[in-house]
């Protein structure tokens, strides 16, 4: 049973040249106590999908469809004071760049009390002991609750950040790339922070980003979001090790190996498709070395192969091959 | 410690600048002081007496040295046009011009902040569409033409206010304490304040707008939306907060700008303050009430320099005046 389900999500933002579909038929399933991957290349919508999750899309913007079921509830259909009042408490947001997204005149004392106090309804005295666990728990020192946030390192500010998402203790995290705009010396550490908090804490975690190694790292389950939809979805070794979609045999490609192999990084030629007026087919399909007629024609649906392992490709059934061709820079020069 | 000093002394080099140049300048201007005592007709001798009398007759580094001794003395000489010290004239001049100045630019600023944040909301309505052209006239307008057309109207038209001058005719000005309750001066003050006010409206107006508009669409207001707060913790803890700091600066310079800048509307309004002493000054070339009256400005502004920066580095703990840790 998912803590988070998503069916045939829509969102939809109004621009000048008309409607653009960010996110279009998106399923997505977040099981309870596991950290979810959700990668992509920019524009595919992973940032949008988080942010409609949180009910804050920018006004531009707006769920045209589709249903999202959390906690039992469908949050597309819940009163917009239901959803706030279910906003930090049941699901928090670890935000992309912690350097703006705290506010840089305000303590953090003052801005973890703020969540403690107006949303937690807890007292000043048991605010300033939570404040104090919720830092030591993230590997920050109490003491600097007195900071400002001008005052931290990036990887601080993460680290501030991650405690501010679980003050309320929520069941579930979206974390909207949270290593991205740090080092690799303190993405490891900050990955670290968030995996042993998601075990101790039994939470669910959407981690999205765009780094293949940020998913094979932290991650138990993976979803491959291109042009506003999952393409493919499964556990991480199986998604990583067999790949069933040609897009994620690419993007395995596009990555330096963890390992230190000597292979050449092959890039996806090619740019994703306009979301103002998509083909009538895959939407991976003019960048694909495999398409055929038929992916050109239609869409393909996500369906489940093996075990817990779903894809969306007309070929799914010639993966294996399709693989062995993918592994050679040469399929991808061509298309 | 250290950067206190250094910042007085900094105060200092720029007063010693504005003392000298004022000096300068108003020897260079044509005319002679003389000659409004005068008619050309007045033999050479009593010419020369007066002059003597007003200390001319030394070489202009003499007068310099005298005119600097003296200022490190506090005593800013005699007016040579009403016989009077300059500080005294300065002295009655000054309270009209504060009361004027802090009247309207804390009516322009406290207006201005609120219209602008609210105009921040309404992005892209109707009442946007009227309010900033509206906004953008009252700041291009000229002070004096605004002024005249007020006075056409309201004063000689409706006769609702008064056409210049601090008090009715009759009534005595008393000490600064009884003035200010005095009915009658608050009905004067009420053209030349409210003309001010229209002026200097759009700058905060505007600055606000746009401030807020910036801070509206930072990362940690969508943060603070995704937290569930209320609108208005987010609006006034967070936008606000943030929006007003350039404001701020605005503010404080707006002061002291104001009270040297307000030689337009207080000549308009026939004002006792000290933008209309300083034209009277210039008109008759008295050199004592003219530098006195150009340094006290340039001092409020210094000081109203150094205010903004104080409460600048009070507000955001990201500006320190202290060295840092």
């Amino acid at each position: 049973m998912s803590l988070l389900s998503v069916r045939d999500l829509q969102v939809t933002y109004a621009s000048r040249a008309g409607p653009v579909r960010a996110v279009d038929g998106m399923d997505l399933d977040v099981p309870a106590a596991s950290i979810t991957g959700l990668v992509g290349e920019s524009g595919c919508g992973k940032s949008t999908l988080g942010r409609a999750l949180m009910g804050v899309l920018p006004e531009s913007g707006r769920i045209t469809g589709g249903q999202v079921m959390f906690e039992g509830q469908d949050l597309v259909r819940l009163s917009a004071s239901a959803q706030r009042a279910m906003r930090w408490r049941r699901m928090s947001f670890i935000p992309q760049t912690a350097m703006n997204a705290l506010d840089p005149v305000q303590r953090l004392r003052t801005q973890m009390f703020e969540v403690l106090q107006e949303r937690g309804g807890v007292s000043r005295r048991d605010a300033q002991q939570r404040s104090a666990a919720l830092f030591t728990m993230v590997g920050l020192d109490p003491q600097r609750l007195a900071d400002y946030p001008h005052q931290f390192s990036g990887g601080m500010r993460q680290r501030a950040s991650i405690a501010l998402a679980l003050a309320l203790s929520p069941s579930l995290v979206i974390a909207d790339e949270p290593v991205t705009a740090l080092d690799v010396i303190v993405q490891r550490q900050v990955l670290d922070v968030l995996r042993d908090l998601q075990a101790r804490l039994n939470l669910a975690m959407i981690l999205v980003t765009h780094d293949m190694a940020v998913v094979a790292y932290a991650c138990d389950r993976v979803a491959v979001m291109y042009a506003g939809r999952i393409v493919e979805s499964g556990p991480v070794a199986a998604v990583l090790e067999r790949p069933l979609h040609p897009y994620t045999m690419g993007l395995t490609h596009a990555f330096p190996d963890v390992h230190g192999g000597e292979d050449v990084l092959v890039p996806i030629e090619g740019a994703p498709p306009s979301l103002l007026n998509p083909p009538p087919g895959c939407r991976f399909a003019p960048r694909c070395p495999f398409a055929e007629p038929a992916c050109h024609a239609s869409s393909p649906p996500l369906r489940s192969g093996a075990s817990d392992h779903q894809v969306a490709c007309w070929r799914a059934g010639d993966a294996d091959v399709l693989r062995q061709l993918a592994a050679k820079p040469a399929t991808w020069a061509g298309a | 410690m250290r950067r206190a000093l250094g910042r007085l002394g900094h105060l200092f080099l720029v007063m010693w600048v504005v003392a000298s140049l004022t000096f300068v300048l108003f020897r260079l201007m044509p005319g002679d002081p003389t000659l409004n005592f005068l008619s050309p007709s007045f033999s050479e001798e009593t010419r020369a007496a007066l002059l003597k009398g007003f200390g001319l007759d030394k070489s202009i580094w003499q007068q310099y040295l005298i005119y600097m001794n003296n200022l490190l003395h506090g005593d800013l000489g005699m007016s040579f046009l009403q016989g009077k010290s300059v500080y005294a004239l300065l002295a009655e001049a000054l309270p009209n011009t504060i009361i004027l100045t802090i009247v309207s630019v804390c009516g322009a600023y406290a207006f201005g902040i609120v219209a602008g944040a609210f105009l921040a909301f309404q992005r892209g309505g109707a009442t946007e569409a009227v309010a900033i052209p509206v906004a953008l006239a009252t700041r291009a307008a000229p002070e004096f033409w605004l002024g005249m057309l007020l006075l056409a109207g309201l004063s000689f038209e409706a006769g609702w206010f008064p056409t210049g001058g601090a008090l009715s005719p009759g009534e005595q000005p008393g000490s600064f304490s009884v003035l200010l309750l005095s009915r009658d001066y608050w009905w004067h003050l009420a053209l030349p304040a409210l003309t001010l006010m229209l002026y200097l409206l759009g700058l905060p107006l505007l600055l606000m707008r746009a401030t807020m508009l910036d801070v509206l669409n930072d990362e940690f207001i969508v943060m603070a939306r995704m937290k569930g707060l209320s609108r208005w913790s987010i609006i006034m803890r967070h936008a606000a907060r943030n929006a007003l700091l350039p404001i701020v600066t605005a503010f404080a310079l707006g002061l002291g700008a104001s009270i040297g800048g307000n030689v337009v509307i207080e000549s308009v309004f026939a004002w006792p303050g000290i933008g209309r002493l300083l034209v009277q000054a210039v008109q008759s070339a008295d050199y004592p009430l003219a530098q006195g009256a150009f340094i006290l400005i340039a001092a409020v502004l210094v000081v109203m320099n150094s205010v903004a920066d104080f409460v600048y580095s009070a507000l955001d703990p990201r500006v320190s005046l202290r060295a840092r840790r």
